[in-house]
């Protein structure tokens, strides 16, 4: 058994004086699975890690938490290893060994299990979760949601009665995402241990739930069912609304009578019910796509593999980039859409066809003209640009003794001012990436290149970065992402391009875009699409809903 | 911590013991029973007088983040080559070494400079020379701990420059050329141990070379960058 | 591969390439050099079949020029074959030290060859598992280490490139300094993210008990077997006389043996389907 109580808990983090926990309680039943949301640095990573002792952060602790009825203090290492197992958000770091097999018996060697229910355990773990054919893999040949997986398999090894998730699904692209968290939702349902999970992604993990908790500066707002925390938040006017599942926020915006969807397809009959007659069923149709006449950037029947022996990666891509828009480039995971940022940046050089910037052939532009005022790319990981150990070091370095002056502006834009002393490892992952973006905005590109710039990253700071975006695109700056995240670029981007087995199949607006899809759309377009004909964002829907009452 | 002093001085007597007793009943053997046995002599006492060091830390049980950045700094000595991809025979695995014993102590030196040299051996081959590799980047690492860490000398660029050009001169290269020496020569004789010294010179100038480059560029970014670890992390503080 | 002495118990292969590069240094006399120098590459041939050619001519003709290079550095002996540079002697005795050198040298390598191709680091660190827990699992993250800092190496590279943060001139000086932002920021990024890994451990019990070790490979009767004709041999070897060069031999040519009667065992079950 596993019932945690947590009694008055406060926590300060040392020479800060605010409190990062205020007086938190809560409890949790054995086989619940609890949500646990707010927006970056509202506490929850905090609140989750006092559930483990080993990974409680030094500082000043008041109240109590209670295991089973025991101090978690007074549970030993030994036990509160088995017994209560933690992901954490990088599926990377977590990995300790070599070797698949090796990385699952980790935890197990650690407790000094003996040899033959070490190996039980580890081929039960093994088949449960599928990863036989990868057993003797080496770590680094899997892919991230592998890695995640593995790292939620080698905790199941120990038999832990309660599982703590922190954010396991922000560095995975949707479909592993997808595969983890119904893994998770398995591992609930069949074995009936406890989930305490923190997401950004609550459309997959809401249906799942027993209890949602909101956290605020440190205190808990909220704590219910998924099902009606939603008239709490809005009793509350908080600002965690803006996060909710579509169906949730489009249902809280009509102001209606019936109980609250979770799911598209509880939306959709929702939505069914709720209308009894349309008479708009869909918006005034954005202007037909037209190829831009002289495009900014283009790309001619690019053809590009790594090795003379390698399969194809591009296969004749061809694109056109009109100046001064936003332009999303989607498409799955591995298929070669990063590449073809890079051989826009010159970083992988096609063998056929060719990329133009503003008509001139790419091959023709000396590297240091290229990068200098005109291309620009943030890369996949902002961590990548970080040399100096302040942030302000950081920027400096991109002005070779230039105008300081530079930085303040750029500083701003990008909302990284108050954080220029600091070191960019201190920063949380939303922070990270505006100062990368900071120090890219620098080379004061005209083309600006995007690699899933929403990885990682809550809705709130999402918002902020479209505003950044659509401010630069205002500003003369042409934006190319590349993404996996559908309802961002159905929100911001001017034009979407859709990018499979190695070219470009097809661009248009967001909305004509999405409202040819049926399933690479997004949320409120599946919810509605059986009675609106192009309502692709939750505002879009909710418009025609008021229209139509 | 007193404690813990305590415990290494006793462990120390041990591994003296060993080393008293093992050194000389080698010597004694390998004089006694064949002529010439250079290579298999010193190697044997090579690794003798590497297993105290192992024995320590595995005694020490050293804590998750401690092992976690050792495991780390070693990675990056031997992945550091990839950096430098475009300037063949340039190494700064030497340099590194010398930082990490520099800024972490002379036990972190040795142990890194060892673990490292024998990893990078699983990329390139191990043979004949990997004892005297670890052995030659161990005591290098173990020196900059001894006169670096303890603050004999100061940390700035120009004595560390100068120490890392000396160390791969007069003692990591001279310890390889000496194993080159014993696997190659039948006989020690005063020509050929000139000719094997005179002819690792070369090498051995431009593996200077790197280091000095390595540690006149890299050596105080690496410093701050560790100093943050030790103090924000409160591992591996000397 | 598994197959053959590769399949068999690490202890057993270790204790093999041990005993015969320990011995091919410590045995000078001319048969058990030639058994040795033989064994070595017959069993390089069988592991590695014709690609493994080049690299045995290599060490061949290498072996040869250190054969031919000490006597011109060793003078001793009373054999003059002739004489060059103001009548310094080349002496037959030297070459035939020379020779012996070359052979030990050659079939050290040939050895060490084998020795990487069938001790993969796997096996190390299920060796060290047990005599030493730390050094094993610090020789497991660094080895999952590397490949990952490499690969983030190349990214770091392109992230710079893409900022204008490539070499500015063509100088060596700029591609070096270059280079050295590229580990500094690899530096950064693998220690800040190193206290995640340790957090891990924690979480997984690291510390809270003497380690065991996941037996990835048990001791098998075939093991068994081979450790104790490997003994028997040894104890061949020690009495010396042409027994101890048969037991050289018998020692040295086991894990050929095994390879050849692996492949036959499969020649013979291909054939009767």
């Amino acid at each position: 058994m596993a019932d945690f109580k947590i009694e008055n808990l406060s926590f300060e983090y040392p020479a800060t004086g605010k409190k990062a926990l205020d007086n938190v309680n809560l409890s949790i039943k054995q086989g619940e699975y609890i949500v646990v949301c707010g927006k970056s640095g509202s506490g929850k990573t905090t609140l989750l890690r006092h559930l483990k002792s080993v990974l409680t952060p030094h500082g000043n602790v008041g109240g109590e938490i209670l295991l089973d009825g025991r101090p978690l203090k007074e549970v030993s290492l030994r036990e509160q290893s088995s017994k209560i197992g933690y992901v954490m958000q990088n599926p990377d770091n977590q990995i300790v060994t070599d070797k698949v097999w090796h990385e699952l018996a980790f935890g197990l060697e650690s407790l000094g299990c003996d040899k033959r229910t070490m190996r039980l355990r580890v081929a039960e773990m093994a088949s449960y979760f599928g990863i036989q054919s990868w057993f003797h893999s080496d770590v680094s040949s899997l892919s991230g949601g592998q890695k995640q997986l593995l790292n939620l398999a080698s905790i199941m090894a120990m038999q832990p009665t309660v599982i703590i998730l922190d954010e396991p699904t922000s560095q995975l692209d949707p479909i592993a995402a997808m595969d983890f968290l119904s893994t998770v939702r398995k591992i609930n349902l069949e074995l009936g241990t406890t989930i305490i999970i923190s997401e950004h992604r609550l459309e997959e993990v809401f249906p799942s739930a027993d209890r949602v908790i909101i956290m605020e500066n440190g205190r808990v707002a909220a704590d219910e069912s998924p099902r009606t925390i939603g008239n709490t938040l809005m009793k509350q006017n908080s600002d965690m609304l803006a996060s909710l599942p579509s169906p949730m926020k489009i249902y809280y915006a009509v102001n209606s009578a019936q109980s609250c969807p979770l799911t598209v397809r509880e939306g959709r009959s929702w939505l069914s019910n709720e209308l009894d007659s349309v008479k708009q069923n869909q918006l005034p149709l954005e202007n037909e796509y037209e190829e831009p006449i002289s495009p900014a950037i283009e790309l001619k029947e690019v053809w590009f593999r790594y090795d003379k022996s390698s399969p194809d990666v591009l296969k004749g891509a061809c694109l056109k980039i009109e100046k001064n828009t936003l332009h999303a480039i989607l498409g799955g995971n591995g298929m070669g859409k990063s590449t073809m940022l890079k051989t826009i940046c010159n970083i992988e050089k096609p063998y056929r066809g060719d990329v133009f910037i503003e008509g001139k052939k790419l091959s023709k532009y000396k590297t240091s003209e290229l990068f200098k005022g005109c291309l620009a790319m943030l890369p996949q990981d902002p961590q990548s640009l970080f040399v100096k150990k302040t942030v302000e070091e950081d920027l400096l370095e991109m002005l070779d003794g230039k105008d300081a002056s530079a930085i303040e502006k750029t500083a701003e834009i990008c909302e990284v001012t108050h954080l220029l002393k600091s070191h960019p490892y201190d920063l949380s992952g939303g922070e990270q990436q505006r100062a990368a973006l900071a120090k890219v905005l620098l080379c004061e590109p005209k083309y600006l290149l995007l690699d899933e710039p929403t990885k990682g990253i809550d809705s709130f700071f999402k918002l902020k970065l479209a505003q950044i975006l659509k401010h630069l695109c205002e500003n003369g700056v042409t934006v190319i992402m590349v993404s996996h995240d559908v309802e961002f670029c159905a929100m911001y981007a001017d034009y979407i391009s859709m990018f499979f087995d190695g070219s470009i199949i097809t661009t248009n607006t967001p909305n004509r875009f999405f409202a040819q899809n049926s399933f690479y759309t997004t949320a409120a377009n599946r919810m509605s699409r059986h009675i609106f004909e192009n309502a692709v964002t939750n505002e879009d829907v909710i418009k025609l809903c008021k229209i139509n009452k | 911590m007193q404690n813990k002093q305590i415990k290494l001085t006793k462990q120390n007597i041990a591994a003296i013991i060993i080393i008293v007793f093992l050194i000389p009943l080698t010597l004694y053997a390998s004089y006694k029973f064949s002529d010439r046995k250079y290579y298999l002599t010193s190697v044997l006492i090579i690794i003798y007088s590497m297993l105290p060091f192992f024995f320590v830390f595995e005694k020490r049980k050293p804590q998750a983040r401690e092992l976690v950045v050792l495991a780390v700094l070693c990675a990056i000595a031997v992945a550091s080559r990839a950096a430098f991809i475009w300037l063949p025979h340039f190494k700064p695995m030497m340099a590194i070494i010398i930082i990490i014993g520099a800024s972490l102590g002379a036990e972190a030196g040795f142990l890194t400079g060892a673990v490292s040299s024998f990893v990078s051996n699983f990329i390139f081959g191990q043979g004949p020379w990997t004892p005297w590799q670890m052995f030659s980047f161990g005591v290098v690492g173990f020196l900059a701990g001894l006169l670096f860490a303890s603050g004999i000398i100061s940390k700035a660029r120009l004595p560390l420059c100068i120490f890392g050009g000396l160390s791969v001169l007069l003692i990591a290269g001279p310890i390889l050329d000496t194993c080159t020496l014993f696997t190659m020569m039948s006989m020690l004789t005063k020509e050929n141990m000139v000719a094997i010294y005179i002819s690792g010179l070369p090498v051995n100038a431009v593996h200077a070379l790197a280091t000095v480059l390595t540690l006149l560029l890299f050596s105080q970014p690496m410093f701050e960058k560790l100093d943050r670890i030790k103090t924000k992390y409160g591992v591996l503080e000397a | 591969m598994n197959t053959a002495f590769d399949g068999y118990h690490p202890a057993v292969n270790i204790m093999f390439f041990a005993g015969a590069i320990a011995m091919g240094m410590f045995f000078t006399h001319p048969v058990f050099l030639c058994v040795s120098a033989a064994a070595s590459a017959l069993y390089y041939l069988l592991l590695t079949h014709k690609s493994g050619m080049g690299f045995l001519f290599g060490m061949l003709l290498t072996a040869l020029c250190v054969s031919f290079i000490n006597p011109f550095l060793n003078t001793t002996g009373d054999t003059v074959l002739f004489t060059y540079l103001n009548a310094r002697p080349f002496t037959l005795e030297a070459l035939l030290y020379g020779f012996a050198t070359g052979g030990m040298f050659f079939s050290m390598l040939m050895w060490f060859a084998s020795f990487n191709i069938i001790m993969t680091s796997e096996k190390f660190i299920f060796i060290f598992g047990a005599l030493a827990p730390a050094l094993s699992l610090m020789l497991t993250m660094i080895l999952r280490l590397v490949p990952s800092f490499k690969r983030k190496a190349r990214s770091i590279a392109a992230a710079r490139k893409c900022i204008g943060k490539a070499p500015k001139g063509d100088t060596k000086k700029d591609a070096l300094e270059n280079s050295m932002s590229i580990l500094s920021v690899l530096t950064s990024w693998a220690l800040e993210n190193a206290v995640i890994t340790a957090d891990s451990m924690k979480s997984r019990g690291y510390g809270s008990a003497k380690r065991s070790c996941f037996a990835q490979y048990k001791l098998k009767k075939q093991d068994i077997t081979a450790i104790i004709i490997m003994l028997a041999a040894t104890a061949l070897i020690a009495s010396g006389g042409a027994v101890g060069g048969v037991g050289y031999a018998a020692f040295l040519l086991l894990p050929s043996i095994i390879h050849v009667k692996e492949e036959l065992t499969w020649l013979i079950l291909k054939s009767r389907i």
